[in-house]
């Protein structure tokens, strides 16, 4: 197997797909591995803590350049890799998600084989993105029928969805979590009991930590989202106080520098996808936390436009045969 | 013109809408609904009203002047100038907010507050909805739902013969009204960092409008000088929709056109003709704009755009005359979809697809400006 699966990881950094087949197989050796692990995975330091990339998949070799490659690098991701709804604007019904990335199959792809492959060196934590509603309403649903021609590949993924974390914690101290707390929770602990292994609910615990975003208010508040909560500085310091932690990450929402923190910085936002959607000239950014959680935050830009795929000739879309 | 032509689109008089209490509403919410809005009325009217507005356009170059603009398409025209006027005097608040600026809000509360009035000016009333065009104010994002409500406007604006039912006014709202909308559009979208709404990212047409490649794909559909592919080489003349679509996206997008407008690659790369770029534009829209219940349940529906199931029988109708208008035929780009010669691009005029009776509905394009709102009117 490892050699196999060494050589669908070489195939994947060329960003070229493995078969239908081999995607298979590695959808259910992935869930194997994600069924043991508890919802908020322990990690111990050095780690480093990457958001969003959204399937921009040049982007997260750039990545890869400047944290290093997995396995030599152990790795945090908020928010896996997948095809994301916009993670910019309010928005309040599942009509308004949005899968962006033009190569979220292969970047996917990419992450769970390096997870099969190197299981303590990399943690892949659940998004809101990773479920069947969003996905199947938008682009991630379309790029596998597009690439695969069929859905099998695509319901093989929302399988594993259902397994992946909803959280990790480096060494007792970081918090991660892709969108935030949740007022029916006020210790991670609580995070344990939750039976994560479904698709994202629309309410409750395991919705609002994929969901919510902090806010310069006090108390809870209604996300315009229309999941999730807005939790202010108050809410994140009784929180990080409670449960004896330095530092909340997180990610969901584009930070223009690559990372934001907040509330006397008990809380960071890493955005790991430069320049989103190809119009957002942002710049992105990955955490590094060293064995004291000394914290550095490195700043990459978009892949250089040589380093890009050739444009594959794909036929255009039924509509106009 | 050798003769008036009998439009095939329905015409709603004075009467018919003074008595309507029908007001647009957002009616859809299952999927079941968009099955049965696509039997309705106002369905049908809408698909054949693009396509004839598409038909007039065929063969037609940007930038487009008129100097013998009807009073309907000034007044049109005159109301987007205005509410981009509202863009100055509501500029976007300093805010570390890089997306969806709240000032929209403002912009949008304007808009609604004074729809009716905008409207009575024009000579219409509430039963045609203006608010839903621009975006959404609650989400600060814009997508093809809202730009199917401007043409939904232009549709009822043209069912009440506010806008005249004749090529040479079709041609205006393409190639004036369309155009001046798509620059407000953009105007919104820049200056309050509107979102796409629902778009399929890189895997859709385009992030926030369809119409464009539309009409832009008729008006080059029976030339042979530029290519399809033409696209592929920018800087393009801004002498179609299509261009001038494709144009924007390579101000608003940064990177790989094959990446970030995949489909749009696809379509240079891989369908021959303007002609088959048309019609599979039409076949898509219908299935991912029309056929989403994600995009279409907001849109204001109802009213002058009736909602009735064609299958069953009329009840309290609009409609002015007693016979079957609304034969339960398919819409008009399901079947035989750019058959048409250039030589025939008002044929819709003179032929229904859908079998409209050949009489009544005083037709023709010499219709005085009906006062619409005014009771006196009413019956
Ligand atoms: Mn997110």
């Amino acid at each position: 197997m490892p050699s196999d699966l060494d050589s669908q990881i070489e195939q994947l950094i060329q960003c070229n797909p493995i078969s239908e087949e081999q995607v298979k197989r590695l959808c259910i050796k992935a869930r194997e591995i994600l069924i043991e692990e508890s919802n908020v995975q322990v990690v111990d330091a050095p780690v480093t803590i990457c958001g969003d990339i959204h399937g921009q998949f040049f982007d997260l070799m750039e990545l890869f350049k400047i944290g290093g490659t997995c396995p030599e690098t152990n790795y945090i991701f908020i928010g896996a890799a997948l095809p994301s709804p916009t993670c910019l604007v309010p928005m309040n019904d599942p009509g308004d998600f949005v899968d962006r990335g033009f190569y979220s199959v292969e970047t996917f792809l990419l992450l769970l084989a390096l997870k099969v492959r190197y299981p303590d060196r990399i943690t892949l934590i659940r998004g809101n993105h990773e479920s069947r509603q969003i996905t199947q309403v938008y682009g991630f649903y379309d790029e596998c029928q597009r690439k695969y021609g069929s859905s099998n590949v695509w319901r093989w993924c929302c399988e594993v969805f259902d397994y992946l974390a909803l959280g990790a914690i480096v060494d007792g101290r970081v918090f991660c979590v892709h969108g935030g707390l949740s007022p029916a929770l006020q210790a991670i602990d609580q995070i344990r009991t939750i039976d994560r292994k479904q698709e994202v609910p629309h309410d409750g615990a395991m919705c609002d930590l994929l969901w919510s975003d902090p806010d310069d208010i006090t108390g809870w508040g209604l996300s315009p989202r229309g999941a999730g909560f807005l939790f202010g500085a108050d809410i994140t310091k009784t929180f990080a106080h409670h449960n004896a932690i330095d530092l909340i990450a997180r990610a969901h929402q584009l930070a223009m520098e690559g990372y934001k923190l907040m509330f006397d910085q008990t809380i960071v936002t890493v955005w790991s996808a430069p320049n989103y959607c190809y119009r957002c000239g942002n710049v992105a950014s990955i955490l590094e936390l060293d064995e004291h959680l000394v914290q550095e935050y490195k700043v990459f830009q978009h892949a250089p436009s040589d380093v890009r795929s050739v444009p594959l000739k794909r036929p255009p879309a039924d509509y106009f045969l | 013109m050798a003769s008036i032509p009998v439009p095939p689109l329905r015409y709603v008089s004075p009467e018919n809408l003074a008595a309507s209490h029908d007001l647009p509403t957002p009616k859809i919410r299952t999927d079941a609904d968009v099955e049965t809005w696509k039997h309705t009325n106002g369905y049908a009217d809408y698909s054949l009203f693009l396509r004839w507005l598409s038909e007039a356009v065929v063969g037609c170059s940007l930038p487009w002047t008129n100097d013998n603009q009807s009073e309907g398409i000034r007044g049109v025209l005159g109301l987007l100038d205005e509410l981009d006027r509202w863009i100055d005097e509501v500029p976007p608040l300093p805010t570390a907010q890089r997306f969806g600026n709240l000032a929209f809000r403002t912009w949008g509360k304007r808009l609604e507050d004074r729809a009716d009035e905008l409207l009575s000016a024009m000579m219409l009333n509430s039963s045609v909805a203006v608010p839903h065009q621009f975006g959404s104010f609650l989400r600060m994002d814009y997508g093809t739902g809202h730009e199917t409500s401007f043409a939904i406007f232009l549709l009822c604006l043209t069912l009440v013969r506010f806008l005249r039912f004749d090529p040479e006014e079709a041609r205006d709202m393409v190639l004036g009204v369309f155009v001046r909308y798509l620059r407000l559009c953009w105007r919104l979208q820049d200056v309050y960092r509107l979102e796409p709404a629902g778009s399929h990212g890189v895997w859709g047409l385009d992030d926030s409008h369809f119409l464009g490649y539309i009409f832009g794909s008729a008006q080059l559909r029976e030339q042979s000088g530029i290519p399809v592919s033409a696209i592929l080489h920018p800087p393009l003349p801004l002498t179609n929709l299509y261009f001038l679509s494709i144009m924007r996206i390579h101000e608003v997008k940064h990177g790989p056109f094959h990446e970030h407008s995949s489909q749009l690659y696809s379509i240079a790369t891989g369908v021959a003709t303007w002609r088959k770029v048309n019609s599979g534009l039409f076949k898509m829209y219908e299935a991912e704009v029309l056929g989403k219940r994600v995009v279409v349940q907001h849109l204001p529906l109802g009213g002058v755009l009736e909602w009735n199931d064609i299958s069953a029988p009329p009840t309290r109708s609009l409609i002015v005359s007693a016979n079957n208008i609304h034969g339960a035929a398919p819409t008009p780009w399901a079947s035989g979809t750019g058959a048409r010669s250039a030589g025939s691009n008002d044929a819709l005029m003179t032929a229904g697809p859908r079998g409209y009776p050949s009489a009544s509905i005083g037709g023709g394009s010499k219709h005085a400006t009906p006062r619409l709102n005014s009771p006196q009117n009413g019956p």
